[in-house]
């Protein structure tokens, strides 16, 4: 589904991502882990090609992402850790925008916004609603358009407990549609219960690759996947 | 505390200037350069016309103090709005605020820190601009150093009472009418201001003025003496203390100088005893207020690039900072047909030259008008452009639908101005239809120039309009440009050379040069391909390799 082949990409002298390999395949809710600067929102920015990778393949369901930008994109998802949207649209318009450019019908739109609680608030201006008011937005925007991988960057900040339960539901529904998940996530009991692998990167580089039985193996603990997480990122 | 924020200050501007890349300490001078250019060029147009003034007999000195009030009443009225409009974003909506105002510091302190900014920020510019003048006065009045120093240090509290009246109004606007519909209409009625005070300053015909040596009746010399100098306001004082200290009139000179630094003292003071009342609860409103409840629908279906552009009609016409500039255009309009209207032209080779050079004015005006409204339609997708990037779109085809937005308005307005003002001078129909063919041909390139441009140089993260086009990059289509505009004049003069000298001896002449004909004709298709396709061409790269 996802194949990163030796994946680099530097900011003039900084790697942000060095050398990265990765597979994840169909189905998968695939974490990514790593203290701040480590390289996870350069990573996903790379997958949904916002940024341009200095060295190194990324293939999105048999798509490589620079050479065959139009199709790659139309199946995948992108929340970014700062959903900005355009603020003088509305939430229905922002919606319908989305069905426009990515050429899916509109009859879903009164279905989402209801599934996010947006539909009391679906004929203001973005501008008036809350951070996690337009990441609940910009995610119906992906899930209206049912994308085969879906890219997220921290998705759980800024979402009220409901909306993170709903939210965390919804993921997992996908996950058993096969759906292909790749999230940046800080909140280690939810990377747990979420994941079903979980990469651990630190300077670009990944340190540890896995399910969270296979980390424990290579942390040497039994322990939770905080205590894997600091005995692998101290040791670097 | 206020040390604490000149430190703040001081460490960012150095900071801005070491960690300055090589490519933006080019731009930098690039800018400099021509910022420099222009003021000389401000100072030896001043110079001319003071040295002129100068020499006109009995009321040449009267004549340099009506201008010179003139000019401080302009800037005088020009600072209020600046502050005014600069103090909503410094004081009320800057990114800072939610921190400031976390710390552990009376509001009023937050205040008069952003008061001290807005008032910076609105005044360098005015200072800028004045400085040629003050120059060129100097030079023709033989002045020391003494008296640089003592009109630079009256600027001071001449520039904090027009900021203390800005800040008073936008503070009351905001603590009475913290909604953002009220706002936008506050913008709407700033921009009509605007533009009456310049249809005002073009209808008092200031040309009249500089004929002073015409001025043949009493009538015409009270005419002139009679215009606005507003002798109750500081433009007037710290005029009156220029020519007092040149003319060594010292006691009156102090009474004026005191006058304004008395005034600015207490203006200062009611704008911090008002804030102390006011501004809390300002800014907290503004928080609070929500945005429109209730919008006109506008249901197109589109599809693919489609959609892109309803999205850009919508919100165009929403964001009232953008759609209101077109109250300014309606302006400009009036004034350049007034400007045709008030022409002399009475023989047959001066109507068509000037109906000649007006394609290039027009030419200019579009090239103005496109820097305004065009350049900026990249750069406007602001923050959200990670949409566009991440959307099943090619960077070619979303530039080319800001292309296909902007062309029929700005081809529209080309061909207002140049077919007026054609039926206002009565324009042969050779030159009517050159004239009409080369605007739209210009329109067409400008417009492609301007979204490439615009495309090569975006500027995502900025809080308004304003800071796009006076980037750099703004300035560089700025010049490039209205070379162009001056290229295709240029090479147009041929033919219509040509025709003129036919119409004169009455025989053909065109026909007899097919060469030097096809050669233009060659030379302006190539120089607007050019002009369109390679910005078009170099902005698409650069937005495809552009980090998000």
């Amino acid at each position: 589904m996802i194949k990163l082949t030796n994946l680099t990409k530097k900011f003039k002298d900084k790697i942000a991502v060095d050398n990265m390999n990765l597979e994840i395949s169909s189905g998968e809710i695939f974490g990514i882990l790593g203290p701040n600067g480590a390289g996870k929102t350069t990573t996903i920015k790379m997958i949904s090609g916002l940024l341009k990778p200095t060295t190194g393949n990324i293939n999105v369901c048999g798509f490589d992402i620079q050479k065959n930008a139009i199709s790659a994109k139309k199946i995948i998802g992108l929340l970014p850790d700062t959903p900005f949207v355009y603020q003088k649209l509305t939430g229905r318009e922002f919606l319908e925008f989305i069905c426009g450019i990515y050429e899916v019908g509109c009859q879903k739109i009164d279905e989402f916004l209801e599934l996010f609680e947006l539909k009391i608030v679906a004929d203001e201006l973005v501008e008036s609603y809350s951070h996690g008011m337009q990441q609940k937005l910009v995610l119906a925007g992906i899930l209206i358009r049912d994308p085969k991988v879906i890219l997220l960057d921290e998705p759980l900040v800024g979402l009220d407990p409901k909306s993170a339960r709903l939210v965390k539901n919804i993921y997992n529904e996908q996950s058993k549609k096969g759906t292909t998940i790749f999230l940046s996530i800080h909140i280690l009991e939810l990377a747990e219960k979420l994941c079903s692998r979980l990469a651990i990167i630190d300077k670009g580089k990944i340190i540890a690759l896995g399910t969270l039985d296979e980390l424990k193996k290579q942390a040497s603990t039994e322990k939770d996947l905080e205590s894997v997480f600091f005995k692998l990122t101290e040791n670097v | 505390m206020f040390k604490n924020f000149l430190r703040l200050e001081i460490r960012s501007f150095i900071n801005r200037i070491k960690f300055v890349s090589w490519t933006d300490s080019f731009k930098s001078s690039f800018l400099l350069l021509v910022g420099f250019i222009f003021l000389w060029l401000l100072y030896q147009g001043f110079f001319r016309i003071l040295v002129y003034l100068n020499t006109v007999e009995f009321i040449g000195g009267l004549l340099i103090i009506k201008l010179m009030s003139m000019i401080m009443l302009t800037f005088f009225v020009m600072l209020i709005f600046s502050n005014m409009i600069i103090s909503f974003s410094t004081i009320y909506f800057s990114n800072d605020l939610d921190f400031l105002v976390a710390l552990p510091l009376p509001v009023k302190n937050i205040f008069i820190y952003k008061f001290i900014k807005t008032t910076f920020f609105s005044s360098w510019m005015v200072l800028l601009v004045f400085l040629p003048f003050l120059f060129a006065y100097g030079r023709i009045k033989f002045v020391n150093a003494g008296f640089y120093a003592s009109v630079l240090l009256l600027l001071i509290p001449f520039f904090l009472i027009a900021s203390s009246i800005g800040t008073l109004t936008s503070t009351v606007f905001m603590r009475v009418f913290p909604s953002q519909k009220m706002r936008d209409i506050i913008i709407i009625l700033g921009v009509v201001a605007v533009g009456v005070a310049y249809l005002f300053a073009r209808f008092i015909q200031p040309e009249d003025f500089l004929k002073a040596d015409k001025l043949e009746e009493v009538v015409q010399y009270i005419s002139v003496v009679q215009m606005p100098t507003a002798k109750y306001l500081p433009s007037w004082w710290i005029t009156s203390a220029i020519f007092l200290y040149v003319s060594k009139q010292w006691s009156n000179f102090f009474i004026f100088s005191s006058l304004l630094i008395v005034i600015s003292s207490i203006t200062i003071i009611i704008v911090i005893y008002i804030s102390d009342k006011l501004y809390y609860d300002a800014l907290a409103s503004s928080r609070e207020s929500t945005g429109y409840k209730f919008l006109p629908k506008l249901n197109i279906k589109s599809r693919g690039i489609f959609s892109v552009f309803v999205k850009d009609i919508k919100i165009f016409f929403r964001d009232t900072g953008q759609w209101s500039q077109l109250l300014l255009l309606l302006a400009l309009v009036i004034v350049y047909l007034f400007n045709i209207y008030k022409l002399p032209l009475d023989t047959f080779f001066l109507k068509s030259l000037i109906s000649f050079l007006n394609i290039g004015l027009a030419g200019f005006v579009l090239a103005a008008v496109s820097l305004r409204f065009i350049y900026p339609l990249v750069s406007l997708e602001g923050k959200s452009f990670w949409l566009i990037k991440a959307a099943p779109l090619t960077v070619k085809n979303f530039l080319w639908e800001k292309f296909f937005m902007a062309i029929i308005p700005l081809a529209f307005f080309g061909g207002l101005l140049i077919g007026v003002s054609n039926y206002m001078l009565n324009v042969e129909k050779f030159l009517s239809f050159l004239s009409f063919a080369t605007i739209i041909f210009i329109s067409i390139t400008l417009t492609g120039m301007a979204v490439g441009f615009g495309a090569l140089f975006p500027r995502f993260r900025v809080e308004n309009i304003s800071q796009i086009e006076s980037s750099v990059g703004g300035m560089i289509y700025m010049i490039f440009s209205l070379f162009y505009v001056f290229l295709t004049i240029s090479l147009l003069a041929v033919p219509v050379r040509l025709w003129f000298l036919s119409r004169l001896y009455n025989k053909n002449v065109m026909h007899s040069h097919p060469g030097i004909i096809t050669m233009v004709v060659i030379s302006l298709i190539a120089i607007n391909l050019v002009a369109v396709f390679v910005p078009m061409y170099l902005g698409r790269k650069n937005l495809e390799g552009l980090d998000v």
